[in-house]
């Protein structure tokens, strides 16, 4: 069923991104398909207790593989992320006007992303997990650039691109920490990580948990990612996405049981997010920001909770993510729906909306209310376990929970109140464009199924329980409740709502200026200097001058012969056999000097030639006079090539400073050296000889020629011959078409 | 058997020969290239197919004992990279064809018998079990590569392939300095000899041989610092040569590399290499993120994807050698790939600086496509070939616990992530350029040039599917390198 509903999506994907006939906005419905399918095969295993699990190797050399296992939790999250998909590929049906350019690809782009995440949630390999955790960034990266002509776009859609493709590589490595300490890449089947290398996996997978789920000093692509259009800000950057990291959290948890570092870190995310994602979202007046920075803080609280790691908590943050996705994407599409319709989603701009869109207000007040945590919603149920189980803590974790929890509350219930009031409260009547089902009824559908949560708490249990149980069993024994009883937890419950209610009434008519988003500035100006830096090295590195080149590769040589220094042997080395040799060698060498040093082109050309005849001299010394042939027939050609080549050309080198002359010499100088050093070392303690008597007498008996040489070159290794005609054959065809092209722009200058 | 391994060197040189003589005719010209490619690629399949079953395959050129003669060995190593090396020119040559009558084409006289001659240098050099024959192979393929980046005549184009046949030229006179050492050391070229016998030699001229070939292939391959004439040279050549330069020559090198020092057991020098691989891929993705035009910055990937492969290499374990091997079958389609997408960007706008592009995503979303999926295939993202490779190569630095490499990886990685944001974001979105340079006065045969971009695209796609089947057969041609023994065995049997 995994693969089948795969290969639906990815057909679907296909016929969209190629179709030939333009659906324009309708396929955006045709993109609720699928997702639809998935959403009833997901009610149907919602609370299963016997997980379905499929495997599909891949590369098996790697564990590579596809393997996927639905869940009681990967049933949670599929619903969320098919139902609140279908949902909101219907409200952006109703979002984009018809005459929208781009649409198919649009929905084509969604879908994909829609599938990588049902990929993500379902895997139980770490590499299926790692493969669709980097496609999410991937098609986030490109759904979040929909409107690519604004550079303001595309700098948010690079900045959340390479955050959470950073927080990939951490994660690429932390899991290959994992896979190392425990033999398996099975997640269900990973061990306890332990020690340094469990430390160093834990604080790799949280810093990758917390990229994706927007976590301070990490959540500065999420506002940014808001450019996007309002579909994709409700389904990726509130419901499902910035989930992932929090999934990562859950389910690679178990593992770091023995970390205190992963819970501490866990902690520092969770609540630095959780009150200054708050604060953000006091400070914004932009209604989407708000909620957006709302999200930050409810993920804080979300990893808050995870990283306590008890029973009572885990069960608390999944109730949590399930409302949270809930409430939270109806909102969303509540501001998008304003956005359309007034042309403004300024909480200070807005106002008397209550009157006029009053359902849309009701939707908003319901979600709302379970944001902030207030009966009868899915949200003040699932706040209550959280309020319980950080009540529930000891010492120095209840100190530090529960005040930053019942804090981060506080405000929340302040930002809820306050952007209710910004949007929908008493002002001046805005201009509204007539209403369109499309794209208020997903807003009222999402925001019902909070309060439906509640009031069928039961149903919402059946889908939670199980899932707080694949991670921790011992979350069995607690359940949402619709009316705890007079604890001490609602009596907290009812403090922070007043306390709450209170500060966000008085900041109501609040108008701060814009924040400067500093973070995500920097982050730019971060990736820029790393273009800046890059620029920089380059500049250094390709300089493009080849004599530098040429300088570097003689000096890489000369250090490549180090090593044969070390097996020069003394003993066997003689300076001569003839004495005759070393006069020649002399010459040679000094020729081959004068032919640096020489400032006339033509000079140089002739120095070149001596060198050449002075090595035919060292040939006649070892008894070859057929190379001796070929060396001076070789010469001769290339002096006169020179001299016929030289008059096009200046008559004296260009003048090279004195210093540059000196590095230059020296590295030949070295490089000669090198050559000599490991010539004379190879030489000295041979492994082994050349067969040339076996030749000799081959070419006679086998190649019938009384020259070996020539044997050699014909017979022997005629291959290495014809290798060197078809070089020479193909030099002449080079030269012919540069003469020809040469001649050619001469006639057309003419 | 031995006829398709002749075919494979013999058969592009002939069809060469007879190209030439086709002075007038265009249509038989291209088709006698397309037959001596499709010819050698279909006797590299039959290879790869033989040698999978039956092993590996020596040919004895001229019936001589290997002790003196030159031999032809098609292990599973050779079997593997050949084909994929052959399909790669075939394609382009169809992307060529349809590109020539353009101002980016290349002179159609005289690029394609060029080409068939480069192929017939490729085939030996990856089939040659002789020192001295991979000397000549590269020759081969030096002067071919030489003649094709500067017969337009173009002052750029001379210019810049000076750099080019100095340097290259230079790196061939120190394989030949090698060649020399190597002879006095142990006798001889045959490298199933020396494979025995370069080990027994005393640690200096041991160390020495293998950091002297490393100097020479490195520079083939591009490593640094040898690395500096590629980015200053490929740019320069028409698209059609640049692709088969990048997915080609820089990977003879490392092949030569990864043959050379895992046969001779160099494993003494894997520091260093580790050292260079690091550099060389953190270089290479700099060099990239700092340039400002297409043809530029995938230039730089190809230094940035070797120092991968080199990482492979320098662990000397079977599973990095795996995925060097395993590195090299994926890049060398995909880089190609990338590079007929800059040449189908520079056909219909006229430019591939970045500054004078934009949109083509709305205009044209088939290149778009063409060019996102080698693109996250060369970043290393899931779940594309270069994601297998990639982890390959890191797995297998985790296993040596070679820390500081693994983390240049994962950094180069980024980086390379990065500039691909920047081709995307300058090409394919933001509005149209309002100067738009324009397409090619002469409009090519688009529904070709596209048609074969697709089929290489589908090619790397294969790649990524068959990554396992892939994966297996490398780790088959890892172990066969790194136990000599096997080798040595097929040569004298």
């Amino acid at each position: 069923m995994i693969w089948l509903l795969l290969g639906l999506h990815l057909a679907v994907i296909g016929a969209l991104a190629t179709g030939g006939r333009p659906l324009g906005r309708f396929a955006l419905l045709a993109g609720a398909l699928p997702l639809a399918v998935t959403s009833v095969w997901a009610v149907v295993h919602a609370g299963t207790t016997s997980p379905l699990v499929v495997d599909q190797l891949w590369v098996e050399g790697l564990d590579l593989g596809f393997r996927f296992r639905m869940d009681a939790l990967a049933a949670l999250m599929t619903l969320l992320i098919s139902g609140i998909g279908t949902v909101v590929f219907v409200y952006a049906f109703g979002y984009f006007s018809p005459s929208a350019q781009g649409l198919q690809r649009f929905a084509a782009t969604l879908l994909a992303f829609s599938a990588s995440m049902l990929g993500l949630v379902w895997a139980d390999s770490i590499w299926t997990l790692f493969i669709f955790w980097e496609l999410t960034s991937v098609t986030s990266f490109l759904l979040v650039g929909h409107k690519h002509e604004d550079d303001s776009v595309q700098a948010a859609a690079r900045r959340a691109l390479m955050i959470t493709g950073g927080g990939g590589l951490a994660l690429l490595a932390g899991f290959l920490l994992l896979a190392d300490n425990s033999g398996t890449v099975v997640i269900s089947d990973l061990s306890v990580a332990g020690g340094s290398t469990g430390t160093l996996a834990a604080v790799l997978i949280m810093v990758a948990a917390a990229t994706k789920s927007a976590q301070i000093p990490f959540h500065v692509w999420l506002p940014g990612a808001m450019a996007a259009p309002t579909p994709v800000s409700a389904y990726l950057h509130s419901a499902t996405m910035v989930k992932a990291g929090v999934l990562l959290i859950a389910v690679t948890g178990p593992f770091f049981t023995e970390s205190e570092t992963w819970k501490w870190l866990g902690l520092t995310f969770g609540i630095t997010s959780m009150l200054w994602g708050a604060v953000g979202a006091l400070r914004h007046s932009d209604g989407k920001l708000i909620l957006a920075w709302g999200t930050i803080s409810q993920l804080g609280l979300l990893i808050t909770l995870l990283s306590l790691g008890s029973a009572k908590a885990t069960f608390a943050a999944i109730s949590l993510l399930f409302a949270h996705a809930l409430f939270k994407a109806a909102l969303f599409l509540v501001i998008g729906e304003i956005d359309v319709r007034t042309g403004t989603r300024d909480i200070t701009q807005l106002g008397g909306l209550y009157r006029t869109m009053p359902v849309t207000f009701a939707a908003a007040v319901a979600a709302g209310a379970s944001m902030a945590g207030i009966p009868p919603l899915l949200g003040f149920a699932a706040k209550e376990a959280a309020i319980e189980a950080v009540l529930g803590l000891e010492g120095l974790e209840l100190a530090i929970a529960a005040t930053t929890v019942i804090g981060g509350a506080v405000l929340t219930v302040a930002y809820t109140t306050r952007f209710l009031f910004g949007v929908f409260g008493p002002g001046p009547a805005v201009d509204i464009s007539p209403a369109k089902l499309t794209l208020a009824g997903p807003g009222w559908l999402l925001a019902a199924a909070s309060v439906v949560g509640f009031l069928a708490l039961g149903l919402a249990n059946d889908i939670v329980g199980p899932a707080a149980i694949e991670l921790d069993a011992d979350a069995a024994v607690y359940s949402l409740l619709r009316w705890p009883g007079l604890t001490a937890g609602l009596a907290v419950s009812v403090g922070v709502v007043i306390i709450g209610l209170g500060l966000g009434a008085r900041l109501r008519s609040f108008t701060p200026t814009t924040p400067i988003p500093r973070g995500a500035n920097l982050a730019d100006d971060f990736l820029d200097g790393v273009l800046e830096g890059a620029r920089r090295v380059t500049a250094r590195v390709q300089h493009g001058s080849l004599p530098v080149y040429v300088a570097t590769m003689a000096a890489t040589a000369a250090a490549a012969s180090l090593p044969f220094l070390a097996a020069l042997n003394a003993d066997v080395l003689i300076a001569w056999d003839r004495p005759l040799q070393a006069f020649v060698g002399a010459a040679v060498v000094l020729t081959a000097f004068a032919s640096a040093r020489v400032g006339s082109r033509l000079g140089a050309a002739v120095a070149l030639g001596a060198v050449g005849v002075g090595v035919s001299g060292l040939f006649v010394l070892h008894g070859a006079p057929d190379l001796l042939l070929t060396q001076l027939l070789v010469e001769t050609v290339v002096v006169v090539g020179f001299v016929i080549g030289l008059g096009h050309l200046s008559s004296n080198f260009p003048p090279v400073g004195t210093t540059w002359r000196s590095i230059r010499l020296g590295v030949a100088g070295l490089g000669g050296l090198g050559v000599m050093v490991a010539l004379a070392a190879s030489a000295s303690q041979p492994a082994g000889r050349p067969p040339i008597g076996e030749i000799a007498d081959q070419a006679v008996v086998t190649g019938g020629g009384q020259n070996v040489v020539n044997v050699i070159l014909t017979d022997i290794r005629g291959l290495d011959t014809l290798g060197e005609v078809v070089v020479i054959g193909t030099v002449a065809l080079g030269i012919l078409a540069l003469t020809r092209t040469q001649r050619e722009t001469g006639r057309n200058r003419r | 058997m031995s006829i398709l391994i002749s075919a494979t060197i013999v058969g592009p040189l002939l069809a060469a020969a007879i190209a030439l003589l086709f002075r007038r005719s265009a249509s038989l010209r291209d088709f006698t290239a397309i037959s001596g490619l499709t010819v050698a690629t279909a006797s590299a399949i039959g290879i790869l197919l033989h040698v999978e079953s039956g092993g590996t395959h020596v040919l004895r050129v001229g019936n001589w004992h290997p002790e003196l003669g030159i031999v032809l060995v098609a292990d599973l190593f050779a079997a593997l990279v050949l084909p994929v090396a052959l399909l790669i020119i075939l394609i382009v040559e169809f992307f060529a064809i349809s590109q020539r009558r353009t101002a980016w084409g290349a002179n159609p006289e005289l690029a394609g018998p060029l080409l068939l001659v480069l192929t017939s240098g490729v085939s030996l050099a990856i089939l040659t079990g002789d020192l001295f024959t991979l000397f000549v192979a590269f020759e081969m393929i030096l002067v071919s590569s030489y003649v094709l980046l500067t017969h337009q005549g173009q002052q750029a184009q001379v210019r810049s392939g000076m750099t080019y046949v100095v340097m290259n030229l230079l790196s061939s006179t120190l394989f030949l300095f090698g060649l020399a050492f190597v002879y006095a050391a142990a006798g001889t070229v045959n490298m199933a000899i020396l494979a025995e016998r370069i080990p027994t030699l005393p640690d200096g001229i041991r160390w020495g041989l293998g950091a002297w070939f490393f100097v020479v292939f490195g520079t083939k391959a591009a490593v640094f610092p040898l690395f500096s004439w590629l980015p200053d040279s490929y740019p320069t050549a028409p698209t059609t040569i640049t692709a088969v330069f990048a997915g080609l020559l820089t990977k003879i090198g490392i092949y030569s590399m990864i043959r050379f020092h895992t046969l001779m057991e160099m494993d003494a020098l894997g520091p260093a290499l580790l050292a260079v691989a690091a550099i060389t891929m953190l270089i290479g993705a700099l060099g990239a993120l700092a340039q400002s035009d297409v043809k530029r910055i995938l230039s730089f990937h190809v230094i940035s994807q070797i120092g991968y492969m080199l990482m492979g290499l320098g662990l000397f374990s079977v599973a990095g050698t795996t995925a060097a091997i395993l590195f090299l079958i994926h890049h060398m389609p995909v880089k190609t790939v990338l590079f007929l997408v800059g040449g189908l960007i520079e056909n219909t706008q006229g430019t591939s600086r970045l500054s004078k592009l934009g949109g083509l995503s709305r205009t044209s979303p088939a290149l778009a496509a063409l060019f996102a999926v080698p693109a996250l295939s060369l970043a290393g993202l899931p779940p594309f070939s270069g994601f297998v490779a990639k982890l390959g190569v890191i797995r297998a630095g985790v296993e040596e616990t070679a820390t500081l490499v693994v983390m240049a990886a994962l950094l180069a990685g980024a980086l390379t992530l990065l500039s691909m944001t920047k081709i995307w974001i300058g090409v394919f979105w933001g509005p149209p350029p309002e100067h738009a340079v324009g397409p090619s006065p002469t409009p090519a045969n688009r529904r070709l040039m596209y048609s074969a971009t697709g089929t290489a695209v589908a090619g790397t796609l294969t790649i990524s599917l068959f990554a396992g089947t892939l994966f297996d057969l490398s780790q088959r041609a890892a172990t066969g390198l790194t136990t000599a023994d096997l080798y040595i065995g097929a040569v004298f049997p």
